[in-house]
Parts: structure tokens; C-alpha cells; sequence
């Protein structure tokens, strides 16, 4: 009832023609922004874990095969020395797929939202209500 | 044995002022744009219209140092440099998926303009938008500026009969002269221009077309470069490279000249996997930018187009910098490796001049659009959050457009007072404002878009811990190493950004739990479903 009373004050003419069986648009557009803050979090935690992962074993693998080593030992996989091919090149590759179905697949087509205008002038109060000065 | 000293014809010249005449009109094209919707969010936002190609080609760290001082470190140090570059494998994923989509949502949700808007709306307090945006300005000024002279630089080179061919930023090239002035007037006023007219979307649009530049020059120059160095078989660049320099050319920490430092130590490849991805992240250019968005799918697509993009830039680049030390491996001036390929590799061809024109145009494409972008940042922190918010809240468009072209103007010539006696350590203050930028607002940001709990105190405390920590660490370096002045301390061989960010992130944290909760009210605005929140009126919109 409250929630109906809100929808009702905010949205009144969606409210007059609205077909109540269904979603409407603006419940659409909520769930959506609401889903957003969640995936965004689990989307931005996925990421840093990938930069981790890519830190470490490109760091690492360069340190114990790229320094310290005699041109004797050296080997090509087309132009690229041995140890940068497999710790450099191989995972660039793939990270550009992994980007590639993490943006495709995993991240999430939320509604980023309806934009309001704001006044630069305007503070907000501890209610949360925007004071014009 | 290549190593002749190319000379610049006229094909160079003319394509740089091709690219100035496609700078200015794009300028035009991005005024018409503007003026369809309100000119604040049109001119400093682009009325949140960015498309796919146009945010990942701008958004993140492409400049003119991706065509200019990064071909110097791969052909004086070797292959160690794919290692200092090689985080640029995940940047297009962390500089979207980590921020992109809560910024681009919180910034609708509260009408937020510039960053020190959303700053300021998130934590419902102008002080932390006025402790950001004057970070801003500072900062970005210092990039601006230093940008400015390697403009100048660039166009004084590209003019036939100056004699030497450099084009770092870095590079003096024994001349503050009568060219040199000359070409700090053209571009000033190139840029300056064509940012003024269009604004944001001026400088995202010339910012999109030199990095198309920069795609067409590093193809060009692969296809040149690398089968005449390769002829002996695909090691023989790299072998060709160690015989002119020394073993270590093709290992790490990278071959560096008699009497320096080691190029790249453990400690300084483990920070460069903080300084381009997480730099991106914090950088203020970028945060707008996925502000201006259009929407999620295309950030998405984005971070594809980045991904290829960057795998396709910069691999190739260092292919191409080994070949250019197999080929002429005494270059006396690193900076000069990509130019001197270029007219050396088309000195036969009909029309060569244009094509290496074509290669040289795009880090001067590059400049400009960095210089364009931080105009832009630095214009709109005065304007929206300084004059609009405290001086003249109820300014009209027209004031703003008025106020927004003076603002620029200044900082132009700014720009160019600051660059008639450029000072040498202009390049460290780029390093210095890029590390600081990071480390003063990514955690406060990360506090911004993921916990209810971050106060307005606690992002003001992190934001000025960042800075101070990284100004400490800068000037240290003088009195505990005799460095010169700007170069930075590297406690325990970690980059001071390290640092930076860690103690800005401890302090922001810390500062808001002993501070009261921010209201639940403002936070259940911005984190909540806003079908359940309270009913709150409009705020009046300014036009």
C-alpha cells in the first residue's frame, strides 16, 4: 500500500494507465538499477582479480625466465624471445579473450538510469532531500 | 648502416596541417552537436552520447607518448620493455568494468556534470567536491603545459629545413628559436581553438581520429619495417639488436648505457602493473569520459574494441623498435626511431613523403588531443564547480558559455607563457601529476561507488593523504639519494604510486569509521532501488 501510495505520487500518469499484470516500465528500469549496484560490484571485483592473476604470473614468469640468462640459451617463437612470447604475448592473447567474453557474456545490460538535472548550486540535506540555495 | 639523418620534406608539414584542418572542423562538427541539447552538458559532456569507438579510443592512457617516448625506451633498453608495458593487457578491462558502470549510473542518478559533481552529490558535501576539483586543476595543468611544448616542438620539426628530427617532448632539440615560437602560436591557437568551439566532444572526436592515425601508422611502418630487418630469419632483429648493444638487450631489467641505473628491476615491474591500469582508473579524463557514455552496452563493446586495439598497437610498436636498432643501431637520438623509419623506410616510394607524414602526424594528433582533453577537465572544474557552484549559481547559458571561453583562453595562454622558457623538469612534473592523480582519487572513487558506510570526511582525508604522500615521497628523493629535484623515492624499489594508493586507501577507510554514517537517506538515493525511496521533488533544473 505504501508502495503503491509512492508509485502513485511519483509517477501519476503511468499510474492512471498502467496494466498492472505486467511490469511497467519504470519497475523495469528499477530492478534494473537496483541489479546494477550488485553486478557492478561483482563485475569490478572480477576485473581487479584478473589484473591480479595477469600481474602475477607475468611478473613472475618474466623474473624466473627473462633475467639473468646467457643470449646462448635464447630461443624464438616468431619474433619474440622465448620468455616473452609465453609470459607477455600468450597472456595479452588472452586477456583480449577473456575481455572479450567477460564483456559480452558476464557483464551485465543494466539500465544505467534516467538522468535528472542538477542544480550545482543545490546541497543535500542529512534527509537526503536536495536544498536549493 | 642506415644511419643517415633523414630529411623532413614538405609531406610531413602538409600532413600536419591536414590534421589541424580535419581538428578545426571536427571542431565545428562537435559545436553543432552541442547546441541540441543544454550547452553545460553538451559542452562539457557531450549530452552523455558516447559511442563505443568513441570512448574506447579516447578513454583510457593513449597520448602522444605512446608514439613518442615509448619507442625511445624499447630501442635504447630491448625487449625488457614489453614487460614495463605489459599491463596494458588489462586496461581495458580495469579502466570499464571497475568504475565505468557506477559512474556512468551515479552520474545520471544525481545529474552530475564533472567528477567534483559527482564527488560532491555522492557524499552530500561541497567540500569534497571543492577538495577535488581544485586536485584537478592542479594537476591537469601541470599535463597540460608540458603538453604544450611538445606541440611546439613538433611543428617547429615538421618544417622543412630545420635540420635536426626529434619529436619527444623531452627534446630540446637545441632550440627555443624563432620556430619554435612559431610553432607554439600555430598550435596553441589550433587547439585552443577547436576546443573552444566544440568542447568535450571536440576533443573526444580529434582524440578518436589520432588514434585511428596512430592504428595506420604503427600497420604501415610493420609492414615496412619488419620484413627488411627479418630477411635473415625472425631472431636476426634481435640478434642483429645484441651485437650492437649486449646480452642484455634481450633480457631483463633491459641493456641500459654505461653509468645508468638498471632499467627495470623487480620491484619497478611489479609498479607498472599499478601505474597503467590503476592510473587509468584514477585519472579525472577518464572518469568523464565513462560519465559521458550513452549507456551499457556500450561500455561493453568498448572494452572489446580497446582490447584489440591495444594488442594491435603495442605489440607491433616493440617488433618494430628491435627491427629499428637491427637497422640502424647508433641512432644518437632514441626519440628520433619512429620518424627516422618512417621517411627512411618511404625514401623511394612516390609520394613517400606524404605516407611518413602520414606516421609522423599522429603523435601530433596525439598532443593535441591531450592537450584538448585537459582543457576541457580544467574549464569545466572552473566553470561548474567553482563559478557556477559558489559564485553565480543562477548564471544562464549564455554567462557560461561566455565564462567556459575566457577560462580557456587563459589557461591557453598560460599554456604558452609557461612554455616561452619551458623548464626542464617539465617532463618529471607530467610523471609527478599522473602518479599523484592516482593515488589522490581512486580510493576515495572505489569508496564512492561501492560503500554506503564512505563519509565526506573520509574521502577528503583519503584524497589529501594520497597527494601528500606522493609529494613526500617526490621530494624526498633530493635529500635522501642527491637525486635531482622530482625524481621520485622508491621506498623498498616500489613506485611511490604504491604508496600513494595504499595510504590513501587506509586513511579513507579509517577517517570513515570514526565519522558519523553518512545519511541513510542520501546513501539508500544512490544505492537503492529507486522505486522504494522516498518521494522527493525534482530539483530545478538551470538552462
Amino acid at each position: 500500500m505504501l508502495l503503491e501510495t509512492q508509485l502513485a505520487f511519483q509517477y501519476p500518469l503511468t499510474m492512471m494507465s498502467v496494466d498492472r499484470s505486467k511490469p511497467d516500465h519504470d519497475e523495469v528500469r528499477a530492478r534494473g538499477e537496483k541489479t546494477l549496484v550488485r553486478a557492478a560490484g561483482r563485475e569490478a571485483a572480477l576485473a581487479l582479480s584478473i589484473w591480479l592473476v595477469a600481474m602475477l604470473y607475468t611478473v613472475i614468469y618474466c623474473y624466473l625466465n627473462g633475467y639473468g640468462r646467457s643470449v646462448e640459451s635464447l630461443t624464438f617463437v616468431w619474433w619474440f624471445p622465448d620468455w616473452v612470447f609465453w609470459g607477455i604475448v600468450l597472456p595479452w592473447g588472452i586477456c583480449v579473450l577473456l575481455s572479450t567474453v567477460f564483456a559480452l557474456a558476464v557483464m551485465g545490460g543494466e539500465s544505467l538510469g534516467e538522468e535528472i538535472d542538477a542544480d550545482p548550486a543545490a546541497s543535500v540535506r542529512a534527509d537526503g532531500e536536495v536544498r536549493h540555495e | 648502416m642506415n644511419d643517415v639523418v633523414p630529411s623532413v620534406g614538405f609531406g610531413t608539414l602538409a600532413m600536419l596541417l591536414v590534421v589541424m584542418s580535419v581538428s578545426v572542423w571536427l571542431g565545428t562538427q562537435a559545436q553543432k552537436a552541442v547546441e541540441k541539447g543544454g550547452f553545460i552538458k553538451g559542452y562539457f559532456l557531450g549530452n552523455r552520447g558516447l559511442g563505443a569507438w568513441a570512448l574506447a579510443l579516447t578513454a583510457t592512457v593513449q597520448s602522444g607518448g605512446t608514439f613518442m617516448g615509448f619507442p625511445s625506451l624499447v630501442y635504447t633498453h630491448g625487449w625488457i620493455v614489453a614487460l614495463w608495458i605489459a599491463s596494458y593487457m588489462v586496461v581495458p578491462i580495469t579502466g570499464f568494468a571497475v568504475l565505468g558502470k557506477r559512474f556512468a549510473q551515479l552520474s545520471r542518478r544525481t545529474g552530475a556534470i564533472t567528477v567534483p559533481d559527482l564527488f560532491d552529490s555522492r557524499f552530500g558535501d561541497q567540500r569534497v567536491g571543492l577538495v577535488a576539483s581544485i586536485f584537478i586543476m592542479a594537476f591537469m595543468s601541470f599535463l597540460m603545459i608540458a603538453q604544450f611544448k611538445a606541440g611546439a616542438i613538433v611543428m617547429k620539426l615538421a618544417w622543412p629545413g630545420t635540420g635536426v628530427l626529434a619529436l619527444a617532448d623531452d627534446a630540446t632539440a637545441d632550440g627555443i628559436d624563432r620556430a619554435y615560437f612559431l610553432g607554439l602560436a600555430i598550435f596553441s591557437l589550433t587547439v585552443v581553438g577547436y576546443t573552444l568551439i566544440g568542447g568535450f566532444l571536440a576533443s573526444v572526436w580529434t582524440d578518436m581520429f589520432q588514434s585511428v592515425l596512430m592504428a595506420f601508422g604503427v600497420a604501415i611502418l610493420f609492414f615496412m619495417v619488419v620484413p627488411l630487418a627479418s630477411q635473415q630469419g625472425m631472431d636476426s632483429p634481435t640478434l642483429a639488436a645484441v651485437a650492437a648493444t649486449g646480452p642484455g638487450y634481450a633480457f631483463g631489467p633491459g641493456w641500459s648505457p654505461e653509468g645508468t641505473a638498471p632499467f627495470l628491476l623487480l620491484g619497478t615491474a611489479i609498479s607498472f602493473f599499478f601505474v597503467w591500469p590503476i592510473g587509468g582508473i584514477g585519472s579525472p579524463a577518464s572518469m568523464v569520459r565513462v560519465m559521458a557514455c550513452k549507456d551499457n552496452a556500450t561500455m561493453r563493446r568498448s572494452i572489446v574494441l580497446l582490447s584489440v586495439y591495444n594488442v594491435l598497437i603495442y605489440i607491433p610498436l616493440i617488433v618494430i623498435c628491435i627491427c629499428g636498432r637491427a637497422l640502424m643501431p647508433s641512432v644518437g637520438s632514441p626519440d628520433e626511431i619512429i620518424p627516422r623509419l618512417a621517411i627512411w623506410s618511404t625514401r623511394e616510394w612516390t609520394g613517400g613523403s606524404l605516407i611518413s607524414g602520414l606516421i609522423l602526424s599522429a603523435p601530433f594528433g596525439a598532443v593535441m588531443a591531450t592537450v584538448s582533453t585537459y582543457l576541457v577537465v580544467i574549464a569545466s572544474g572552473v566553470v561548474r564547480d567553482i563559478y557556477q557552484r559558489f559564485l553565480r549559481p543562477r548564471a544562464h547559458d549564455a554567462e557560461i558559455r561566455r565564462v567556459s571561453h575566457v577560462v580557456m583562453i587563459v589557461f591557453g595562454l598560460i599554456g604558452v607563457v609557461a612554455n616561452i622558457h619551458p623548464v626542464d623538469f617539465l617532463q618529471k612534473l607530467v610523471v609527478f601529476s599522473t602518479t599523484s592523480t592516482a593515488s589522490t582519487f581512486v580510493a576515495p572513487a572505489l569508496m564512492l561507488a561501492f560503500w554506503r558506510r564512505a563519509t565526506a570526511a573520509g574521502a577528503i582525508a583519503g584524497m589529501l593523504a594520497g597527494a601528500a604522500t606522493i609529494l613526500a615521497l617526490f621530494s624526498c628523493a633530493p635529500l635522501l639519494e642527491n637525486k635531482r629535484f622530482f625524481d621520485p623515492y622508491a621506498l623498498f624499489g616500489l613506485d611511490p604510486i604504491i604508496w600513494g594508493l595504499a595510504v590513501s586507501a587506509v586513511v579513507s577507510v579509517s577517517v570513515s569509521l570514526v565519522t558519523s554514517p553518512p545519511p541513510a537517506a542520501l546513501i539508500s538515493r544512490l544505492f537503492d532501488d529507486p522505486r522504494t525511496e522516498p518521494h522527493r521533488p525534482a530539483p530545478e533544473a538551470i538552462h
